[in-house]
């Protein structure tokens, strides 16, 4: 028979019993979640904590350290890269745990224009310009010279203004002509009375000093120049000194001044090809001698009935106003540079043009850019041209201080206030901030590239500029002349010169077949070498030290830095080597040499 | 009446524990092969995971600072990749603080099985970047340095066992050198993975695969890798 066995050790609970049990177990659950959670959060910490501490040593410098120190290294250029135009640039960031390196190629110098923007534009204006070179210009024109103003006297014999701040005290002589002060010449260069006009400046330095500044302005024209007496006296050319330089060289001493026909004359001589537009410059005092043998049927093309439309021995034709008219039926503009008179205003009327007139109307419109644009921290600054002048819409120059060579002392700088900008953009370097500038017309300005600022302006320093630690070396500029500038500015020394290269010390430059080397601090000369050619193009090698020098019949001669020969190399062509640009290859030195071609477009 | 174990619950408590301690045998046997083969496995895995940790570590540098044409070489199952392998006695390729990269030498001449360097030290760090055993990449072919070359910044001969023999002119720049051997997968003439008994890279445009087999004992493990060639 089965017997029930009781426990002797009864439990506690009853029915409510399995409530506590059930509370213990959940707070067991509880626990137990709650141990999982914080296992999970003390694992997580552990591992954020570690991979901190990768991160932490790998590019945090530790406490109390200093900060990662970057150091920039610049190297030469890469191998088969151009030495001149490019480097290597060696960033070094070091901590104390940790050195890391990044290596770029970055830009050294950007790669020169070969065309010049004169010779961008097909289609360009082309100018003739007429200069009355009869004894009349040289009769008073009824002013006075300026007192405080300087003027030249040229080996010609023709005076033209110079600046209206003087730095001599009365007159200095040197091979160009004489200069002298405005107050001097009121005295002792009176230009005879004409009539009741008795002031002592001609009509010939009153009306060339404005044709002189505006012909130095007509960039991208063709330009010719002519004179009543001689005739053709330079054919069409982009290039404004030739033009100046035969301005210089007349004087006014002609017996005659058949000023129609020499306008006759003039509108044969444009070309048929490659002309925007058709402008002649006639610069006169308006008094015709022996004047009007010209065609029956243009003595009076104006129809104006004029009785002295005829041909005169002395004075008195007026067949001027009729071949205006003629010029001006063939679209060709005639423009009036002289004394404001009734009778020159209309000619320049019937002409289709502008007495006195302004470069704005004969400069090419349209905006043109001759230099690459410059990138510095963000800013992309471009140098526009706008009619033929450098004229960029973001640059001020409300605080340029501006300055031209002394005539007496052409190493020392005056104060010019009274110049502006002129010419197109001919070549510029850069440094971090700031810009180096030359123009067309033998200015060169910095510009302070943060501010947009023009900085500072300087006339008579021109050509191709380059950088040299704190040197700006220019040149040549229109008198062949290469300089080397300061800051300050100040020009440190001149130099003549054809072509010219610098190293971190010195300055080679090339003068028809002869390369010299100077110490680029003081311009001493430190070496010289004959080549027995033309030297057509200077480069120095900053990666190897060499200077190659390419000649205008083809050859490349080597130099190490101290102008010694190395070797010489015939490139097989007669034409002239116009860009050497050296590289390494297979670490040896190579360099390509450009020759151009002989043959040209027919509009240049 | 005393009851005793008899016959019958002996003999079946025999067969069960007969049953019992076979299937205890059974698993042993089982575990034990078991064991042999993940061991065997293991080791083939090791070889292949230790040739292609090193073989990463040298095609992450490949070509470093080093002329960008000339960057592997493969010449049947050997294997060359451009860098200086970092050692006791040679930092690695690193930057020179006066000459750009990229760094090479140039083959002066070669005759007779020695071609003779214009340096021997291409990155200017004082260490010679050629040594016994290490390849060599130049525009002719790969080569590798001979066992008897003297180490040495002054010794620019370096003698070399090439299928075709670089000429005067040609850029040379040191290659870790890959080959397989009867016993293993060598690296610069070094043992690197014993198990390793066949190893063919290919280069099939711009990327190179590597295939790999390890063997132990009877059991065969493969690996491919492929990485691009930039």
């Amino acid at each position: 028979m089965e017997q029930k066995r009781n426990s002797l050790y009864p439990p506690l609970s009853n029915d409510q019993g399995f409530i506590l049990a059930f509370v213990l177990m959940l707070l067991t659950v509880i626990l137990g979640l709650t141990m999982a959670s914080a296992s999970i959060t003390i694992y997580h910490m552990k591992s954020s904590n570690a991979f901190y501490r990768i991160i932490k040593d790998q590019l945090f410098a530790p406490q109390g350290a200093t900060m990662p120190s970057t150091t920039n290294k610049l190297l030469g250029a890469p191998e088969g890269w151009d030495h001149i135009c490019f480097s290597t640039r060696l960033t070094e960031c070091s901590t104390s745990a940790m050195q890391s390196y990044s290596w770029r190629v970055a830009l050294r110098e950007q790669f020169p224009d070969c065309t010049q923007g004169t010779t961008r534009i097909a289609q360009r204006p082309h100018i003739i310009i007429i200069i009355d070179d009869s004894v009349t210009m040289a009769t008073s024109s009824g002013q006075d010279f300026l007192d405080d103003a300087l003027f030249a006297k040229w080996t010609a014999g023709g005076i033209s203004h110079i600046c209206d701040i003087c730095e001599i005290e009365d007159t200095y002589t040197n091979a160009d002509g004489t200069y002298f002060k405005g107050r001097w010449g009121n005295s002792y260069q009176r230009a005879p009375a004409l009539g009741s006009l008795t002031g002592a400046m001609s009509a010939w330095t009153k009306a060339l000093s404005y044709a002189r500044s505006l012909f130095e302005s007509l960039g991208l024209c063709e330009v010719s120049l002519m004179s009543t007496s001689q005739g053709v006296i330079h054919p069409f050319t982009i290039d404004l000194q030739k033009i100046l330089e035969g301005v210089d060289g007349m004087y006014p001493a002609s017996g005659s001044a058949p000023l129609s026909e020499a306008l006759y004359n003039a509108t044969t001589l444009f070309p048929s090809q490659c002309v925007s537009s058709k402008h002649i410059i006639l610069v006169t005092a308006g008094v015709p001698i022996k004047d009007g043998h010209l065609p029956s049927w243009l003595k009076d093309f104006d129809n104006d009935g004029n009785a002295k439309d005829t041909a005169c021995e002395g004075e008195g034709s007026h067949c001027l106003d009729d071949v205006s008219s003629y010029a001006r039926s063939l679209g060709i503009n005639v423009h009036i540079i002289g004394p404001d008179t009734a009778y020159l205003r209309s000619v320049a009327i019937k002409g289709g043009g502008q007495y006195m007139p302004e470069r704005e109307i004969l400069v090419p419109e349209q905006m043109l850019v001759t230099q690459p644009m410059v990138v510095r921290n963000d800013q992309e600054l471009i140098l526009k041209n706008f009619r033929a002048r450098l004229d960029p819409p973001w640059l001020k120059t409300d605080k340029c201080q501006f300055y031209r060579p002394s005539v007496i002392s052409p190493l020392s700088l005056v104060s010019c206030p009274n110049l502006s900008l002129n010419g197109l953009t001919h070549d510029l370097a850069t440094t971090q901030t700031d810009l180096y500038c030359t123009t067309s017309s033998d200015q060169l300005l910095k510009v302070t590239m943060p501010e947009h600022s023009l900085t500072w302006l300087m006339t008579g320093i021109g050509g191709e500029v380059c950088l040299r630690g704190e040197r700006v070396i220019t040149g040549p500029n229109r008198l062949g002349i290469i300089s080397c500038i300061g800051q300050g500015p100040q020009i440190l020394w001149q130099h003549k010169g054809t072509c010219v290269d610098a190293s971190d010390s010195m300055a080679y430059i090339s003068n028809g077949p002869t390369m010299h080397a100077y110490n680029l601090e003081n311009g001493t000369a430190l070496a010289q070498f004959e080549v027995n050619h033309t030297i057509h193009v200077v480069r120095y090698d900053p990666c190897t030290g060499g200077v190659f020098a390419g000649t205008s019949d083809g050859l490349v001669y080597l130099f190490n830095n101290r102008l010694e020969l190395v070797g010489i190399i015939n490139t097989t062509t007669d034409n002239a080597i116009m860009e050497i640009r050296p590289f390494s290859r297979r670490k040896s030195r190579s360099a390509t040499a450009c020759c151009r071609a002989a043959t040209r477009s027919p509009c240049g | 009446m005393e009851k005793g174990v008899g016959l019958v619950e002996l003999l079946v408590g025999l067969a069960c524990s007969s049953i019992l301690f076979l299937a205890l045998y059974q698993f042993y046997q089982v575990s034990a092969v078991t064991h042999q083969e993940m061991r065997e496995a293991w080791y083939c895995m090791q070889s292949l995971r230790q040739a292609s940790i090193q073989l990463n570590a040298d095609l992450v540098q490949c070509g470093l600072l080093l002329p960008q044409d000339l960057k592997i070489a493969v010449q049947g199952s050997e294997l060359f990749i451009a860098g200086v392998p970092v050692t006791s006695e040679n930092p690695g390729i690193s930057i020179s603080l006066t000459n750009p990269a990229p760094y090479y030498a140039l083959i002066n001449s070669s005759v007779q099985g020695v071609a003779i360097l214009d340096t021997v030290d291409i990155d200017n760090d004082s260490h010679a970047d050629f040594w016994a055993g290490l390849g060599i990449l130049s525009e002719s072919g790969p080569c590798v340095v001979d066992h008897n070359y003297s180490r040495g910044l002054a010794n620019k001969s370096i003698p070399l066992t090439c299928a075709i023999m670089p000429v005067q002119g040609n850029r040379a720049v040191p290659a870790i050198h890959y080959e397989l051997k009867g016993d293993g997968l060598y690296r610069n003439n070094q043992l690197l993975a014993e198990a390793v008994v066949l190893f063919h890279p290919t280069i099939s445009g711009n990327d190179l695969t590597l295939h790999m087999r390890s063997r132990y004992h009877g059991t065969e493990k493969e690996l491919s890798l492929s990485t691009p060639i930039q």
